[in-house]
């Protein structure tokens, strides 16, 4: 029970996290009591495990990738981490275009969840796992691979279109896209269906 | 001489608050017996009420929208998109939303081929859950609208000094004027329950014991509730559980059987534990028949099952007492009823309970503390006040599976008490979901995707 104490930041951090989160005082200690909530072993950190617990996101079909994304170079998170990356996904305050909260910031997530060996480009093969993660054994696996073909192949198409280059070169199948064709791939895409809904 | 005189004044005063104390436990007791009261608890807990009001400021402006006699609020943090249950998504609609939004068109008949922003409700409603989840607060505390002088609910990193002092002296009641007292009634109440469980044992008439026993018990009960400071309100009191019936109630704590049981003998039906609580089971089980089974479901569920079959075919036993849940709650939901209650074939009588959370915090987590570290923070609370509400009872429809049954009287018992009805199992305090229920919860998801995505893309492309 003691560690717990060091967990609550002092006043000055508290400012510089709102500063940078635009998260409210009382916004913060929620997630701070939150934060110590699922600490269980009171480490005064989050490990995966910690997060699994959690029944809701437990059985959530894209669990595994949002937390490979989320652990990515780390194995444990702090509260100033765990907040700053819920605070990425805060509506976008017009007017702030290099917040942390900006839509290219939401949709790198997005990208990074996709892109699983973390080599710049979104290939066929990862589109393939994330729909057999959410088709299961629906589907034949000749069927789900084309579809993953099929909508690489169309986000770079678009994408190319959208830039003015009119032919690709090779005439075959494209089979990865990188981060600028994935945000045109979503653009229509709200930031409303990108955000959480913060209630002061 | 004079020197032995101020010797002779402290044993004589010691004596005469032998005397005392002695006097009121024996009133005590002889007012458990018939059940009547002075009105003292509940005098003490309206002044309580108004040292609350006056003393502590409330955490948030009055001027929000909230009710006056909200006791706590479910207050949320976020406004969720989508949650995640035990039937698929649930897309809800926040006050932030735009019309355009293609998510919309999963819950819709309208088939469209597979978008890569097909992610996006699921990672939403994952991080709106790592954010709150329904499931995860459930075993904390309720969280209090206002502070109420205890340190375990305190919450908050500043407290003036006029608090302080109110604290302070809070403090010096509970432990050391109320504490102390509470403790000699619950032992005068164990002493009670132990030597006249012997002694009814002892007596070769079954009906004479079984007459003695419904004197013996509820009066132990009583005692026990006097050592909390509980004030009971009952309610509906004509559909209290007969013989042979099957009392169902919501689970937040062990005080919810001396609760119960103040008012009749029950058959209890609990994990038998060791230690005080094994102790007292054994004494109970002198003079009632009681089912005390062991965790570990898979050997005694179908025993269990057979014994409380059994139970209710029998004429003239007390009713059977069980806790559906299977393990304590923060008593501010219900979670997943066990079906074997519902199976067995008597007449259900669904009760719920609701503490007032001001008082104490009621809920025993049970991987947290003890049961004897848990009974000292109950009875170095302020009290305990609960309400019971007896439903009407019900038996198994037409037709109507023993789950569904389950469910049925488990949102009757929700309603009732002001519950949130959830889906969830309580066994998630203890351990991660099982695997089957992801891939039970993934198949509702995949199959929507799949009806509305890929059967329609397979029209028009052919072989890829």
């Amino acid at each position: 029970m003691g560690s717990v104490s060091s967990l609550i930041p002092d006043e000055n951090q508290i400012k510089d996290i709102q500063e940078e989160t635009g998260l409210s005082k009382e916004q913060l200690q929620r997630l701070n009591s939150r934060f110590i909530a699922l600490d269980k072993q009171s480490e005064g950190s989050l490990r995966r495990e910690d997060l699994e617990r959690i029944p809701e996101l437990y059985v959530n079909p894209v669990s595994q990738f949002l937390l490979d994304a989320f652990f990515r170079d780390r194995n444990e998170i702090n509260f100033l981490e765990f907040v700053k990356f819920l605070a990425t996904f805060r509506p976008v305050d017009e007017g702030r275009p290099t917040s942390i909260n900006r839509r290219e910031a939401k949709l790198r997530f997005l990208f990074d969840m996709y892109d699983l060996d973390r080599d710049g480009v979104i290939s066929v093969d990862e589109v393939h796992r994330m729909l057999e993660e959410l088709l299961g054994r629906h589907g034949r696996p000749d069927q789900v691979l084309s579809i993953a073909r099929r909508i690489v192949h169309e986000a770079a198409l678009d994408y190319a279109a959208a830039n003015g280059v009119a032919e690709m070169p090779s005439g075959g199948q494209i089979d990865s896209i990188d981060f600028p064709a994935f945000e045109h791939a979503m653009r229509n895409v709200s930031d409303h269906q990108l955000s959480i809904c913060f209630l002061s | 001489s004079l020197r032995l005189q101020p010797l002779e004044a402290f044993y004589w005063a010691v004596q005469l608050i032998g005397r005392l104390v002695g006097l009121v436990l024996l009133v005590a007791t002889l007012l458990a017996v018939f059940n009547f009261s002075f009105g003292i608890r509940r005098l003490y807990i309206r002044i309580l009420l108004h040292l609350f009001e006056q003393a502590v400021e409330k955490r948030r402006p009055p001027s929000r929208k909230e009710s006056s006699d909200n006791l706590s609020r479910d207050n949320r943090l976020i406004q969720r998109h989508a949650k995640l249950t035990t039937e698929g998504i649930e897309l809800l609609h926040a006050d932030c939303a735009s019309s355009d939004d293609p998510s919309k068109a999963s819950t819709s008949s309208q088939k469209r081929p597979f978008h890569l922003s097909d992610l996006c409700v699921f990672v939403q409603s994952g991080i709106e859950s790592i954010i709150e989840d329904e499931v995860t607060k459930r075993f904390a505390a309720e969280d209090l609208a206002s502070w109420n002088l205890l340190t375990r609910t305190n919450k908050y990193q500043f407290i003036s000094s006029r608090l302080t002092c109110y604290w302070v002296l809070g403090c010096f009641l509970r432990y050391c004027i109320l504490f102390p007292f509470r403790m000699l009634l619950a032992l005068t109440a164990v002493l009670y329950l132990v030597i006249g469980s012997l002694i009814i044992a002892l007596l070769p008439w079954p009906g004479l014991r079984r007459y003695l026993n419904s004197i013996l018990t509820p009066t132990a009960f009583r005692l026990f509730a006097r050592a909390f400071s509980a004030v009971l309100r009952f309610h509906d009191v004509e559909n209290m559980p007969q013989n042979n019936g099957i009392c169902v109630a919501n689970h937040t704590s062990p005080i919810d059987v001396v609760v119960l049981g103040c008012r009749q003998v029950f058959s209890i039906v609990g994990q038998s534990h060791g230690g005080f609580t094994g102790f007292m089971q054994k004494t109970l089980h002198r003079t009632s028949p009681h089912i005390w089974f062991e965790r570990s479901e898979s050997s005694d569920a179908s025993v269990v099952k057979r014994k409380l079959e059994e139970h209710v075919s029998t004429p003239g036993l007390p009713p059977v007492l069980i806790f559906p849940e299977g393990t304590c709650i923060n008593n501010t939901s219900v979670m997943m009823f066990r079906k074997g209650g519902f199976e067995a074939g008597g007449v259900v009588y669904p009760v719920a309970i609701k503490y007032d959370p001001r008082f104490a915090d009621c809920f025993w987590n049970s991987s947290a503390c003890g049961m004897v570290t848990y009974l000292f923070m109950m009875m170095t609370s302020w009290a305990i006040v609960a309400d019971v509400w007896y439903l009407p009872p019900q038996i198994q429809q037409e037709g109507e599976s023993s789950v569904a049954f389950a469910n049925r009287v488990k949102r009757q018992i929700a309603g009732r008490g002001g519950l949130v009805d959830l889906q969830w199992d309580g066994n998630l305090k203890r351990s991660k979901p099982k695997s089957s229920l992801q891939e039970q919860h993934r198949e509702a998801f995949r199959k929507r995707i799949y009806g509305l995505s890929v059967t329609d893309q397979m029209e028009g492309s052919g072989a890829g």
